[in-house]
């Protein structure tokens, strides 16, 4: 019986990845919105091509990028929310 | 008695059935290779002739399953049944109970117009999410929408292809699927779900902040989902009207999906290549399968035999054919059964028997012994499939206990209705 559920559920791979593509959707909607950022290989290291593409991998690099994203994010968050705080004030000054 | 040619025709049945339930090949290529065997030994020992097998294929069934799985593939793009799906949960408020039920009811009505794949697809998609976001087991989620799934459109001519199947060749139309069974169904999504409900109750989990969410956030254009709706409604009044205008219900489907690619804008390539070719194939396949298994005479002895064994009783008869039909679909493809049987109910016509009732109980059988274990119809098997993307390995015997509880339940309901609605 196992081998016919891994039978029948080898031949449904096709739609499982239709099943992956349809929770993404779902995610963007309900989940915690996500952006993706593209890391070229820094120059100077063109050597190291197939190391800088394990990365990826890499569980210890993932956490440490997650991180130092995450820092950046964060600021740049912030910068937008004390801009807008600055207009804000200008315009009530403005209108005084 | 049967005699050899009988024979060979009862074994190339059976060894199709056997490739295809055993998912030695695919079900496609079983039915082929037994139309391809029918066919030769017909020819060569003169049971039939080049255009008879031809003949075999009721194309008007394939027009019909072609034209709604375009205009059904439009709407989908559209994501209008998604917008439907994120609407369920958002309205049950973080309650476990709600968010059950509103995925039980949009299973069943998405699958009304949606094939049992995409529709598992869906909705699996949108319970596993809220499911990790809640923090909820997904296991009660994923297995009822599949039952649901199977059981939405038993009540309707375009509801699954089993039912396509055996409208075309009784000749029951929109209207008179419905007059006959759709109280049952109605009835039956609420037994079915009430029994899931009370076998899942104690892993539902607690209630919980649900996310804060916009349904249509996804959506780029929202005319497409407009156009969409209005599709589907034309579609359903387009049925509703169709026996006035003398045309078949193909011709309406396949004009619904001539104004679906006309008016949504989609690519009408990508559409259809997403058309279930393994299915057709597999219908054009058995036809001539089971056109041979008529033309030597093996139907006709079934058919007398049904009608010895309930000595004339319509009420027998409907119970034979509704408890057999939904017993051999759990095990073999309901389209197979629904195939094989329409020529031998077709038979009984004349005879003095309420036709509209063996229908009924045909269409009964065939819808509902598809949700009985993972190996019953696709429904359940991608059910498991997607549970083990959320690295959850349900086994087959936890799947079947909520599979074969529910088709029993529902059995010996559609048993009481039928009686209730044709008599004894």
């Amino acid at each position: 019986m196992t081998d016919l559920k891994e039978r029948i559920l080898k031949r449904e791979k096709r739609s499982i990845e239709r099943y992956k593509e349809e929770r993404e959707t779902f995610e963007k909607v309900m989940g915690t919105p996500k952006i993706n950022v593209s890391v070229e290989l820094p120059k100077g290291y063109e050597d190291k091509r197939e190391e800088f593409l394990d990365l990826q991998k890499e569980e210890s690099f993932l956490k440490d990028a997650d991180r130092a994203l995450g820092r950046v994010v964060k600021k740049h968050l912030k910068r937008i929310e004390e801009k807008a705080k600055k207009e804000k004030t200008n315009k009530s000054e403005d209108k005084d | 008695m049967l005699n050899s040619t009988s024979l060979i025709y009862i074994g190339i049945y059976l060894l199709t059935l056997l490739l295809a339930s055993t998912e030695m090949t695919s079900l496609s290529v079983a039915a082929l290779v037994g139309a391809l065997l029918s066919t030769i030994f017909g020819l060569t020992c003169g049971i039939f002739t080049p255009q008879e097998v031809a003949s075999f294929i009721d194309f008007k069934v394939i027009l019909l399953l072609v034209g709604v799985m375009i205009t059904f593939e439009v709407v989908e793009r559209s994501g209008l049944f998604r917008i439907l799906a994120l609407y369920a949960i958002k309205y049950s408020r973080g309650d476990p109970r709600i968010l059950f039920f509103s995925i039980c009811f949009v299973s069943a009505v998405v699958s009304l117009f949606l094939s049992d794949v995409t529709a598992i697809l869906l909705i699996a998609a949108a319970a596993g999410t809220i499911a990790r976001i809640m923090n909820y087991d997904p296991v009660p989620y994923f297995v009822s929408a599949a039952i649901m799934i199977n059981l939405g459109g038993t009540s309707t001519l375009i509801g699954s292809t089993s039912n396509m199947i055996i409208g075309m060749a009784s000749g029951l139309n929109f209207i008179d699927f419905l007059n006959f069974l759709m109280l049952c169904e109605i009835a039956l999504w609420i037994l079915t779900s009430l029994s899931l409900y009370l076998l899942y109750k104690p892993r539902l989990g607690e209630k919980r902040t649900p996310p804060t969410y916009d349904p249509w956030g996804e959506i780029e254009d929202r005319k497409t989902v407009y156009k969409a709706g209005f599709i589907i409604v034309l579609f359903l009044v387009l049925f509703l009207l169709y026996e006035q205008w003398n045309v078949g219900p193909e011709i309406i489907a396949f004009a619904c999906a001539i104004l679906a690619l006309l008016i949504v804008d989609v690519d009408a390539g990508s559409v259809f290549r997403q058309i279930d070719w393994e299915t057709i194939f597999f219908i054009g396949g058995f036809f001539i399968i089971v056109g041979g298994l008529e033309k030597v005479g093996i139907l006709k002895a079934v058919s007398e035999a049904v009608l010895n064994l309930s000595h004339g009783n319509q009420f027998v008869a409907a119970l034979l054919t509704l408890w057999s039909s939904a017993f051999l679909s759990i095990f073999v493809s309901n389209i197979a059964v629904a195939l094989t049987y329409t020529p031998i109910i077709g038979m009984m016509k004349g005879l003095g028997l309420n036709m509209n009732y063996l229908w009924s109980a045909l269409v009964l059988g065939t819808n509902l012994g598809g949700a009985a274990t993972p190996v019953s119809g696709a429904v359940c098997a991608l059910a498991i499939g997607a549970l083990k993307e959320e690295n959850i390995n349900l086994s087959f015997v936890e799947f079947s206990k909520a599979g074969v509880l529910t088709t029993i339940i529902q059995l010996l309901f559609a048993t009481f209705y039928l009686i209730l609605r044709f008599g004894m």
